[in-house]
This record gives C-alpha cells, sequence and structure tokens, in this order.
C-alpha cells in the first residue's frame, strides 16, 4: 500500500501544475493548505505541503500566478494564489494536450490489463 | 493555534540561508511554513519534511531571478572576497610591520596567494556543501578540513614553503598599507553587501 502510495504521488507531480492551474480557475483564488484539501477531495490525495508551497511559489514565479499575504482572523495571515492572465492562457493551451495524453495512456493501459 | 517548534523554525532558516537564497526568499519560505502549521496543526517535519529536505526542496524550485545565485556568481564571489582578504591583509600588515621604505615582493608572495586561493575557495563552497547535503556530507567536511588546513599552512609558512629569498620588485611601504586598507574594504564592502541580501524580511 505504501507502495501505491508512492506511486500515486509520482503520478500526481506530472500534473501537479496543471491540476493547480485548474483549481484556481474554478475558485479565482485560494491559499495553500485550502489547496491541498481540495486535491484531496477531488480524488488526489497524498499530496504534502512540503511539495506543493515550492510549487506555487514557482508558478508565481513564472508569472503564471499571482500572491497575496492576507491578514488572518487571530492567526498568523494566509498566502492567497490566483491566476494571471499568462497562466489563463498556459491552462487553456496545456489542459487539452494534456487531456488528450492522459487518455491516450490510459487506453495503452487498459488494453494491457485487459490482454 | 499552534506555534511552529522554534528548533524547526531555526534549523529551516540556517539550511536555507546555508543555500544562499535571498533574505526576502527565506522569509517567505518562513512565514508559509509558519502559517501552514498554525491552521492545520501539523508536525512540521510531517507537512515539509526535515529542515534540510525541505531547504532541498524549495532551492530546487528556485533560480537567478527568483533569489538564488548561480553557481558561477557563488564561485566568482567567493573567489575575489578572498582575493581582496589575502592581498588586503598581507600587504597591509607587511606595510606597517616593515623596518625599511619597501615591501619586497618575492615568489613565495605570488606562489602562496595563488595557493591559498586555489585552497580556500574549495573549502569555502565544500563547508556549504557539507552543511546542506542529504548524504555523503561527512566526506565534502573532511575535504574541506584538508584544504583549509593546506589554506592555512600557505598563509603562514609562505617563505618556508616557497621561494621566499629572491626580491622581484619592491613596493613602496606606504603605497603597500594604502592598497592593502583599499582591499580589506572592498572585502568588507563584500561581506557587507551579502549580509544585506541575506537579511530575512517577513513577508506579512
Amino acid at each position: 500500500m505504501a507502495d501505491m502510495t508512492a506511486k500515486r504521488t509520482q503520478w500526481l507531480r506530472g500534473v501537479l501544475d496543471l491540476a493547480v492551474l485548474a483549481l484556481l480557475a474554478e475558485s479565482g483564488e485560494d491559499y495553500g493548505y485550502a489547496l491541498l484539501q481540495r486535491l484531496d477531495r477531488a480524488g488526489l490525495p497524498d499530496m504534502k505541503a512540503g511539495t506543493l508551497y515550492p510549487l506555487l511559489n514557482r508558478l508565481t514565479a513564472d508569472g503564471l500566478l499571482r500572491a497575496e499575504w492576507r491578514a488572518g482572523e487571530g492567526g498568523p495571515g494566509r498566502k492567497f494564489f490566483s491566476l494571471t492572465d499568462e497562466g489563463r492562457e498556459a491552462l487553456a493551451v496545456q489542459g487539452p494536450e494534456w487531456a488528450a495524453f492522459a487518455r491516450t495512456a490510459v487506453a495503452v493501459v487498459e488494453r494491457g490489463v485487459k490482454a | 493555534m499552534t506555534v511552529l517548534d522554534r528548533k524547526y523554525r531555526d534549523d529551516l532558516r540556517v539550511a536555507l540561508r546555508l543555500r544562499d537564497i535571498s533574505g526576502a526568499r527565506v522569509g517567505e519560505v518562513l512565514a508559509e511554513v509558519e502559517a501552514h502549521v498554525a491552521e492545520t496543526g501539523e508536525d512540521p517535519v510531517a507537512a515539509f519534511g526535515s529542515p534540510k529536505e525541505y531547504a532541498a526542496k524549495v532551492s530546487a524550485q528556485l533560480d537567478v531571478k527568483t533569489g538564488k545565485p548561480s553557481r558561477l556568481q557563488k564561485l566568482t564571489g567567493t573567489l575575489i572576497t578572498g582575493l581582496l582578504t589575502y592581498v588586503g591583509l598581507t600587504l597591509l600588515l607587511d606595510g606597517l610591520s616593515a623596518d625599511r621604505p619597501g615591501v619586497p615582493v618575492t615568489p613565495a608572495y605570488l606562489i602562496s596567494t595563488v595557493v591559498f586561493l586555489a585552497l580556500s575557495v574549495p573549502a569555502v563552497m565544500l563547508s556549504f556543501r557539507a552543511a546542506v547535503a542529504l548524504s555523503g556530507g561527512r566526506v565534502c567536511g573532511v575535504l574541506a578540513a584538508c584544504a583549509l588546513a593546506g589554506a592555512m599552512a600557505v598563509a603562514i609558512f609562505p617563505n618556508s614553503l616557497f621561494d621566499g629569498e629572491t626580491v622581484l620588485f619592491e613596493v613602496s611601504r606606504w603605497v603597500a598599507v594604502g592598497l592593502g586598507a583599499a582591499a580589506v574594504a572592498g572585502s568588507l564592502g563584500l561581506v557587507r553587501h551579502g549580509y544585506r541580501h541575506g537579511r530575512i524580511v517577513d513577508p506579512r
């Protein structure tokens, strides 16, 4: 089971950039912990904060996201992320490409499983 | 609200600084970890990994534009700082302690300068690598210690190791003092610049 968890984490890394862009396109904006929860609820579990936060900052540095700290209610504040126009464009271009790639991969694996 | 363990915070700060990540970026990372732990109550090691591991992950996602100098920049900075410090201190001390109007420049001085830099720069780079390495750090540490010992030997006994008799030319003692002081000031300026670059800023 531990092996399968590690496998899923490995698969998720390949699509995490796009998954984060897609989640932010849906919600408009969100912060790190909420994105982890949403990934989990979407059926993409086992993602660690230590993987997501550096990725969010890289997407921000690449100009695909914008980040803003906001004061929390009695807490230490939250860093909210939202898509830039460049991020929206990247999702529009890469999203369908990835979906087509995934369909092909699924078809290959399913043929092998049924064989 | 859970407060981030002070030891984890301090260790992460040091691990990030040892990777030469800018103070602004270090502040950003520390704030993110603090905010996450405060909200979730998670153990920081479970959520982010050990400070060394997380610093390695953060560093892997950064480049020059996001607060991490290139390898060439680090090498050049270390080399220039080492050169200014060594040449500055030797000229300054030789000039101040000279009992005649000129300070002799010998092959020993020139060769020891080159050898000192050739040993001390790798010693510094290996020390940083030993401190941040997730594995194999001990080998780097031993190599760094050997290089440092060699550099110190060259700096302390240049005339015993190389030709200290032949005088290539002489520099007026006050010119030596002036050049030495300028070089030391330059190296202090570089250290000050590095300190300012590393000052941690909380983004919140």
